[in-house]
């Protein structure tokens, strides 16, 4: 049997044993490691340059849609369906054009981690490579001693009603001793710390019970509602990812804590930690568990904690136009 | 979900960190395969080229300049001659109702708009299982009587599926020069004068 897939099988087989067997990163960034005489430094990656639809039928959106099982699925779906929704997302394409995310996403990751003074966000570097070779390269020639990368990509829901913003933060040790060769140091078991954060906003739904042209909204204004949308939603997971990465175990016991009740952002589902007062339908709940809940127009939204931050709100149409 | 994921792992082709070598995307560009006729129906004439061009500069202005996308841990380079790949995507406006002369060093004929190009975003994103090129070309005049600039842009979809990712990449790529050279074809009002 080859190398290559003996490795992949022992791979497959690691999935499906329980996660409590495997090593993982810390819950939280040690106090040893917040030490405002030597920061951590902060490298921001935005590997797209448009916005992302995603035209598959796993649904959710915000991350994941790079996933293998969603290009297999995506994969095997007929091609006209695909085309009829990439129609529609190249009116949205259109109309963000000269939309620089790029910009927005500096400046709000500058403005999140301003107050943090053991992370060095006011010198943070900025790239399009994702790779684990373009983050070794800056890892490898800055003098900090560990260098958190913070990988930001936004997407519109497959539906195209909604609009989502997604990050994740890894930390990285310089030196490793456990990792064997440099590259090992970006591995899942290898990093220091991960978190995501993700958040996700979608059009409410017409009072008069009209279906609700979302392209058109979106688009309406040279995109206005949508790139207005977007800078809020990066506002957002550039200060949930400064978040992540100060919680500390007490935050994680409160997030933990079983009396809070569920909810499902997406495929997102954990514990509503904040804007429960939010939700449109309580009543529909049984109080503890509350599934595909709605989020009143107008309001900040719901955030959860599925293990990272996940948070959503809803807009009503007009109220950005 | 777990065995979703492990099905899936057993299915990728096997890669292993030291075998990944960044993917160099083809030194010019090439027209996407026309759609094949129905039997019976008749290929369109070709389109007269009556808007006369003279490119006097080719310019590149991505950032980054030597990375284009990647592919997992993998990333997509532009060729090593931009001049001639930019060129060769320029060239594609002469199937679209342009006489396009390349006049860089030399005078211009006259009759010919002098005009300028700059490539400001070629890149490949993988997503929805396949490849989504995004290309931007700017147009602007050097004629200072005849001010113009304006970007066209185009985003093409290839999937992965029973495909290589060089072959597909190139593919997404290449389809969406040509639809950034089609809308500049649809707006040749703005550069032609008859």
């Amino acid at each position: 049997m080859p190398i290559g897939f003996a490795m992949r099988v022992a791979s497959a087989v690691c999935l499906a044993v329980p996660t409590a067997v495997l090593a993982f990163p810390e819950e939280t960034i040690p106090e040893a490691n917040r030490n405002p005489a030597d920061p951590i430094s902060l490298h921001v990656i935005v590997p797209q340059v448009e916005i992302r639809a995603s035209i598959n039928a796993a649904g959710g959106g915000g991350g994941g849609s790079e996933s293998i099982v969603g290009a297999l699925i995506v994969g095997a779906m007929e091609s006209s369906r695909t085309k009829k929704a990439e129609d529609k997302a190249e009116q949205i394409r259109m109309a963000m054009e000269g939309f620089d995310a790029d910009a927005i996403v500096k400046r709000e990751v500058a403005r999140a981690f301003s107050g943090i003074n053991w992370i060095n966000g006011s010198k943070a570097s900025f790239a399009k490579d994702p790779t684990l070779w373009g983050k070794m390269a800056v890892l490898d020639a800055g003098s900090a001693p560990q260098m958190a990368s913070l990988k930001i990509t936004y997407e519109m829901t497959p539906d195209l009603s909604g609009v989502g913003v997604s990050a994740v933060v890894e930390l990285v040790d310089k030196v490793n001793p456990r990792a064997k060769k440099p590259e090992k140091r970006f591995l899942p078991e290898r990093v220091a710390f991960v978190k995501g954060a993700h958040t996700i906003t979608s059009l409410a739904p017409d009072s008069s019970g009209k279906p609700i042209d979302s392209v058109a909204a979106w688009t309406a204004n040279d995109g206005k509602l949508l790139k207005q949308t977007l800078i809020e939603s990066i506002a957002k997971v550039a200060d949930l990812s400064a978040r992540a990465m100060q919680l500390r175990t007490t935050d994680m016991a409160a997030f933990n804590d079983k009396t809070l009740p569920k909810m499902s952002i997406g495929w997102h589902r954990g514990r509503i930690i904040e804007g429960a007062d939010a939700l449109a339908t309580p009543e529909t709940s049984n109080g503890i568990v509350r599934t595909s809940a709605t989020v009143t127009p107008g309001k900040p939204g719901v955030l959860i904690w599925a293990g990272y931050f996940a948070h959503t709100r809803t807009l009503a149409l007009g109220a950005g136009q | 979900m777990r065995a979703l994921l492990a099905v899936a792992l057993l299915a990728i082709p096997s890669a292993t960190l030291a075998e990944l070598k960044p993917g160099v995307m083809n030194a010019t560009y090439a027209e996407p395969e026309a759609p094949k006729l129905a039997p019976g129906e008749k290929a369109p004439p070709p389109i007269p080229q009556t808007c006369k061009i003279a490119i006097v500069g080719i310019e590149d202005l991505r950032d980054p300049a030597n990375y284009m996308g990647n592919f997992f841990d993998n990333h997509f380079e532009p060729p090593a001659d931009r001049q001639a790949w930019i060129k060769s995507m320029v060239a594609g406006l002469g199937t679209r109702g342009f006489d396009v002369k390349f006049a860089e060093t030399g005078a211009v004929s006259a009759g010919y708009l002098p005009v300028k190009v700059a490539l400001k975003t070629a890149w490949l994103d993988y997503h929805n299982g396949g490849f989504y090129g995004t290309v931007i070309l700017r147009l602007s005049s050097a004629d200072a009587s005849r001010p113009f600039e304006k970007s066209y842009r185009g985003t093409f979809w290839r999937t992965l599926l029973m495909a290589t990712v060089m072959g597909r990449s190139n593919d997404a790529l290449n389809g969406a020069v040509a639809l950034s050279l089609n809308r500049i074809a649809e707006d040749a009002k703005v550069f032609c004068p008859n």
